[in-house]
């Protein structure tokens, strides 16, 4: 669906991404992960045609975003991070309402039960809703718009603890099989046990791009009461350490997001040639 | 035209929706432009009429109008361009030219006529009820004698440039027009000084004082062979000044619109 080859970026004489290749399929929920500045936001903006790439090719559907052509764009949603772009002076009916049409595919029920689910007042001002409110109100409209393209940034950034689990929920269950969503985020806990594959970005390269199903075939994540010789990462934690090592027994175990990210920015070249193998 | 560069339908949709936008705004201007005519109506009942007479009032909506139509790229799309705010427009699903023909239309129809129909409607009412308190229609004047192509295209023009800068600009837009209109101006001048004085060492203009000329009398590509260099010249700069220039600064918004990055 998504296909990027050595795709580059400069903000002025900054590189932020240099000689990107990736591919992207529908149905899945990729999670986005990288530590600030890498580009995270830069390479949806790309993906969604807000910036055109400095080198390399980005196609959607085989389709260049930056042309921005109506039948492109009404396939696909990008919700910022920043939320300005809904805060007027209207209720989110009212938004919906207005861009609602534009979007062939608009489930207004699916929008009407999402916003009840998220306990929202549809006929309160966005403008007088709080950052988490709005916030809300945007992942409302932007699910139920039914596009092919899903594009979330920060999605649960200024989301409540209730709302962090409400939004995986409905994340899992309203959103379509022929759906490709693309969550970027620093706060990998609340989105553990719904993204997956795993993106996991630097400006040089991308570290990795696999399925969990894959990443714990290579990786064994453990609780062990001292480090043991052969592991890439360990922090402390309550009864131990928890450590990332090399899976060469074959033994299952459940990956832990935020070791994971941290194994991965420690052993870039280690990670890169484990899961180049037999691929 | 392909699906991907105009359709009826999505242009309809895009149409009702920028007249949807701004809904408070659109209460706030019925009061001010349908409140305007009443406030002149209660001051002339209050005996004090020679100052709200019907020459005043047209010049009113001379001003209210002309205003309305220069600046209505700022007060209608200021936020378009916004690298935050501006989202909601950019990845709507309609094409660039959909959007870039709202916006003109909204610029160069809506708004003026809104305040001519909410104002002129208000005064012609008003009129109509209390002939002798408040006499004359204002619309009917304005129409009259305040449309020409000279006072449109001169206000055309400008807009032209408001919406240009709109588009370019993103941050301090207000001022950075404000700088660019007047820098244009100071260039503008400075070259056309440098050239009439060299023109003049060469070839000394003769009987420029009694020339007398109105360009409002003269269609934009009216040049005659007799014509005295001077009024040549000028018709030259008016060409490029009401012609080429709206039309380069048309095709260089829509330009930004296309390309802009966000």
């Amino acid at each position: 669906m998504i296909t990027i080859q050595n795709l580059s970026f400069k903000y002025g004489k900054k590189e932020v991404l240099s000689d990107i290749s990736m591919t992207l399929e529908t149905g899945k929920i990729y999670g986005l992960l990288g530590e600030n500045g890498v580009g995270k936001t830069t390479l949806l903006k790309i993906i969604c045609g807000l910036q055109k790439p400095f080198g390399g090719h980005c196609t959607v559907h085989g389709e260049n975003p930056f042309n921005r052509t109506p039948s492109f764009l009404n396939r696909i949603y990008y919700l910022p991070e920043e939320t300005e772009y809904i805060q007027n002076d209207y209720s989110i009916n009212y938004f919906a309402k207005m861009n609602a049409p534009f979007y062939l595919k608009f489930d207004h029920t699916k929008f009407e039960t999402i916003l009840k689910e998220f306990d929202m007042d549809v006929d309160k001002k966005l403008n007088k809703l709080s950052y988490g409110q709005t916030k809300k109100a945007a992942i409302a409209f932007a699910i139920a718009t039914n596009v092919d393209l899903l594009l979330l940034d920060e999605p649960s950034n200024g989301l409540d603890i209730p709302s962090k689990s409400m939004f995986r929920r409905i994340m899992a269950e309203y959103c379509l099989d022929t759906t490709c969503t693309i969550i970027s985020t620093h706060q990998v806990r609340d989105l553990e046990n719904l993204i997956d594959p795993i993106i996991i970005l630097d400006n040089r390269a991308v570290l990795l791009n696999e399925t969990l199903e894959r990443i714990s075939e290579k990786l064994y994540f453990s609780l062990q009461p001292s480090i043991p010789a052969n592991t890439l990462y360990a922090e402390p934690t309550l009864g131990g350490y928890l450590c990332v090592s090399e899976n060469d027994g074959q033994n299952e175990s459940r990956v832990n997001l935020e070791a994971l990210f941290n194994t991965t920015m420690q052993h870039k070249t280690r990670i890169n040639e484990l899961f180049a193998q037999s691929q | 035209m392909n699906n991907n560069t105009f359709q009826f339908n999505r242009f309809y949709k895009l149409i009702v929706r920028n007249l949807q936008r701004n809904p408070k705004s659109w209460i706030q201007n019925v009061l001010i432009f349908a409140g305007l005519p009443l406030v002149f109506f209660l001051i002339n009942l209050s005996n004090i009429s020679a100052a709200i007479n019907l020459a005043n009032r047209v010049s009113f909506l001379e001003i209210l109008t002309g205003f309305t139509f220069i600046f209505s790229p700022f007060m209608l799309f200021f936020n378009y361009n916004h690298p935050k705010k501006g989202l909601s427009e950019v990845m709507l699903p309609a094409s660039v030219f959909e959007k870039y023909i709202v916006i003109q239309l909204a610029c160069i129809l809506i708004a003026p006529l809104s305040v001519i129909l909410l104002y002129g409607g208000m005064d012609t009412l008003l009129a109509l009820m209390f002939p002798k308190i408040y006499g004359g229609y204002a619309v009917q004047q304005f129409f009259q004698s305040s449309i020409n192509w000279n006072n449109i295209s001169q206000m055309f023009v400008t807009q032209q440039a408001i919406l240009f800068c709109n588009f370019l600009f993103i941050r301090r837009k207000v001022l950075k027009t404000a700088g660019a209109f007047i820098l244009s101006l100071i260039v503008f001048s400075t070259i056309m000084g440098i050239g009439m004085t060299i023109w003049d060492s060469q070839t000394p203009f003769t009987n420029v004082e009694n020339l007398s000329f109105s360009f409002g009398s003269r269609n934009f590509f009216e040049i005659h062979v007799n014509d005295h260099p001077v009024v040549i010249a000028m018709q030259i700069v008016r060409i490029f000044l009401l012609v080429v220039l709206p039309a380069a600064l048309m095709i260089g918004s829509y330009f930004i619109m296309k390309t802009k990055r966000y």
